[in-house]
This record gives structure tokens, sequence and C-alpha cells, in this order.
């Protein structure tokens, strides 16, 4: 009789940790999906801004055709543009493609400013137009960088706290990173010509 | 109690220094925080877009502020056309026309689905030319109406609602009509029988024979399963005491739970607010 009593405990006992388990699972399910959501997120969120920065990319020898007859004393920005430009088109990952276009960025920026000496480029309707197609993207990258980093802090607080912090270990996701902003980066230049 | 006043403060502190002066909500078309246009002009915009938008799908929102409290005109024109979603949702046909009185700066904005057709450097002209002109002079209805029509005469026709009876498809409008209706007999139902738990055993029948049916991966059906449980559980329950309250004072039940016939909506022609578009940084600013 005794033992009966144990029996039946003990298959009740196996029922509670079978439910226990499935209720686990159930959470490790979603929890998973989630996070592979969100990972999903960020990377979609990374396309956009390659897509700006090719955007840019393909901006700038349009504008260098376009003032380099008036520049003749500037060649060495030009220099710089074009070495900048081979480096990120030969970029592979993503963090050589991050430096390289912080490359292109700086030698763009000096370009803009060396421009501002050169007031007879402001008539110039085709320079007109590439500045403004320029400054749109630069804002374009700066807004789609902010939202990158944006999804990358959720995904990041969500890998990074407690009870996820368990399952994502478990399922190998790890901290991603954001874009550190240069100083002013986060803001488009103002193109004044 | 001046400590917690100052614990409170400094608590919210983060939220309100994030929340920057976004006009709340549209009023329109139209947004005329800054009061600079004139009546006529706000009419004139009104039916000139909202024609826009029933023809084409394309949203434009005209709006002026005061001052941009210390923000880029970028960021602000991107954060405004998040918050309020302009132009269609998928399609992201929308066009943010930004002033900002005290700056004497003005924006540009253009929806992913008109970058196209709205280049950054056609958004760059129209404010160089037809409107800079004119705001120099003061004259901002002149200014806001030369700027919208040169912005509707460039995406004019990008997007040109297609003709969507296509055979076998279903209108998604009917699916949601078809929908309200059937919970509205299911209330009907559920609301007369004194029960409260038979929702949920229904709810969840309908998760089992839906799941089955699509061949779902067992976790995703014994999650539905479990919502619509749940969610049948307290629609049932809602609808019951509903009844019964309604029954009990005598009045007639709510049309949610089968107890009158259909008010029917008043829609009339004009802003029903915006879609949910997005942009992404796209547009050319300017000053004057």
């Amino acid at each position: 009789m005794n033992t009966s009593l144990f029996k039946r405990g003990l298959g009740r006992m196996a029922l509670i940790i079978i439910a226990a388990l499935i209720v686990v699972a159930l959470y490790a399910g979603s929890v998973y999906n989630g996070l592979v959501r969100t990972n999903e997120g960020v990377d979609a969120q990374w396309a956009q801004v390659e897509t700006q920065y090719q955007r840019r990319f393909d901006l700038i020898p349009n504008l260098v055709a376009s003032v380099q007859g008036v520049m003749r004393q500037e060649q060495e920005v030009f220099g710089a543009i074009a070495e900048a430009r081979t480096r990120y088109a030969g970029a592979q990952t993503t963090n050589e493609k991050v430096a390289a276009a912080g490359q292109v960025e700086s030698a763009l920026a000096r370009l803009l400013v060396v421009m501002e000496n050169y007031p007879q480029l402001r008539s110039v309707e085709t320079v007109q137009s590439l500045m403004a197609e320029i400054a749109g993207t630069e804002n374009r990258i700066s807004t789609e960088r902010g939202r990158y980093n944006e999804m990358v802090r959720d995904y990041n607080v969500s890998v990074k706290t407690f009870p996820r912090s368990l399952m994502a270990g478990l399922f190998g996701f790890g901290p991603r990173t954001m874009f550190e902003a240069a100083t002013g980066a986060d803001v488009a230049p103002k193109v004044q010509l | 109690m001046q400590r917690v006043a100052l614990f409170a403060a400094l608590i919210a502190a983060p939220f309100f220094a994030h929340a920057q002066a976004l006009p709340a909500v549209p009023q329109g078309y139209v947004t005329d925080a800054a009061q600079v246009l004139s009546a006529d002009t706000r009419a004139l915009l009104e039916t000139r877009l909202a024609t826009l938008d029933a023809s084409t799908t394309e949203q434009i929102a005209v709006v002026t502020v005061p001052s941009l409290e210390g923000d880029y005109i970028e960021h602000y024109a991107t954060q405004l056309f998040e918050k309020w979603g302009i132009g269609e949702a998928k399609k992201d046909t929308g066009v943010l026309l930004l002033l900002a009185i005290a700056e004497r700066e003005l924006r540009i904005e253009v929806g992913y689905g008109l970058e196209g057709a709205l280049p950054d450097s056609v958004a760059d002209r129209i404010i160089r030319n037809d409107m800079t002109p004119l705001l120099k002079e003061g004259n901002y209805d002149g200014a806001v109406i030369a700027g919208v029509e040169s912005i509707i005469a460039a995406i004019q026709g990008e997007y040109v609602a297609p003709p969507q009876v296509d055979a076998g498809s279903i209108d998604p409008m009917a699916l949601v009509a078809f929908g309200i209706f059937a919970l509205q007999w299911v209330a009907a139902i559920l609301g007369r029988t004194k029960s409260w738990w038979l929702g949920g055993i229904i709810g969840g029948a309908i998760g089992v024979v839906v799941s089955s049916f699509f061949g779902w991966w067992i976790m995703g059906g014994a999650i539905l399963t479990l919502n619509l449980f749940i969610f049948g559980l307290v629609f049932d329950y809602l609808v019951s005491s509903t009844f019964k309250d309604a029954i009990s004072h005598g009045s007639n039940p709510p049309w949610w739970t089968g107890g009158g016939g259909f008010g029917g909506s008043s829609h009339s022609g004009g802003f029903g607010g915006f879609g949910g578009g997005m942009s992404g940084g796209g547009g050319a600013s300017g000053r004057w």
C-alpha cells in the first residue's frame, strides 16, 4: 500500500516535471525567436547604412569630375579621396568597411571645405545639384546610422539582461557593436554654396 | 516632501529632455503651429492635398513651427516624419514641408518611396528657386503654395493607384468587415449564455484546429492555442458581464454584444490621418 502511494507520488512528480519542461521549452523557443528577429533586424538596418555608403561612393566621381577643372591646385585632396574610395571598394569585413567609410567621409569633408574657396562654383548648376545630393546622402547616412544604433542597443539589452542572457549565451548570440559617434558625425555637414 | 518632488523631477528629467517640442498631432495636412499662414491658404492647401491623397495616395504634410528648440532641422524633420508616419505605410509615399520661423530654416523631407521622383537636387531647387525668394519678402502664404505646387508637379504620377480588382484576390476591407461581423455574432451567442468559460473552450478548439490544419510547428501551435484560449476566456467574460449588466439596467446592450443594429460610421472626405510612412533623411534643407 505504501509502495502504491509512493508510485502515485512519483507519477505526479513526473507529470509536474514534464509540464515544467514544456513551459521552459516554450519560453526558450519564444526567446530564441525574438533574438533571431532582432538580430535580423539589425542586419537589415546595416544593409540600409551600406546602401547609403554606396550612394555616396557613387556620387563622389561625379562631383570630382565637375569641380576638378576649376580646382587645379587641390590635387592632394583629390588624391586622398581616390585613395579612400579604393580602400572602401576593397573592404571585406564590416569593420574594414566602417573604417574605410570614415576615411571617405573625412576626405569628402576636406573637399567641401576647400570648395568654399572657389565661389565661381556656386553658379554652376551641376555642382549645385551634386552638392544637394551629397548633403542629402550625408543626412541619410546619419539617419540610418542612428536607427542602426537604436536597434543594436535594443538587441544588446535583450542579450545582456538576466533571464534572456542565459538563452543568448546558449544559442550563441553575442552583443554587437554600435557606431562610435565621431564628434559631430551624427549631424550632416551643412553645405553652403 | 520637497525631496520627493526633486526625486520625481530627476526621474522625469531624461524623458522631458528627450521629448522635443514636436507638434503632438497633425491638425490636418497643414499644421500651422507658428500661425504664419492665412485661413484662405490653409483651406486651399487642405483641399489640394486631400485631392492628391485621394487620387494618388501620396501625402504631403505642411508644418510650420515657431522654433526648433535648439534641434537641427534635419533631425527634427526626420523625427516628426517618423512620429506622424506621413505617406502610405508600405509605399512610404510622403513628403514633409517644414518651416522653422525663428531659425529662418526650411526643409523638404522625402519619404523612401518618393526619393526617385523627388531627388535631393530637385527638392533643393524648389527651396532655392520657388520658395526662398518669397520667404525673404515675408510672403509665407505664397512660398508655401509655390513649394507645394512644385512638389506635387514632381511627384505626380509616381504612384498612380493601380486598378486593384484582379480576380481571386479578396478586398482587405471586406475581410475586416467579415471579421467584425463574425466576432459580433460569436459575442451575441456567448453573451447570452450564462457561462464565462465557453469562450475559452471555443478559442482553444479553434487554435487546435487551425494549427493542425496548417501543420505548424508544435510550439507555434501550442502558443496559438494558449493565446486563443485566454483570449476566448476574457472575451466571453467581458461580453457576458456586459450583456448581464445592460439587461439588469434595462438598457440596450452595446452593439458589439449583438444587442442593436449597426450604427453606421460617417467618414467625410478630407484629412483622415497619415498612413504610417517612413523617411530615411532624404530631401534638402535651406534658409532664408
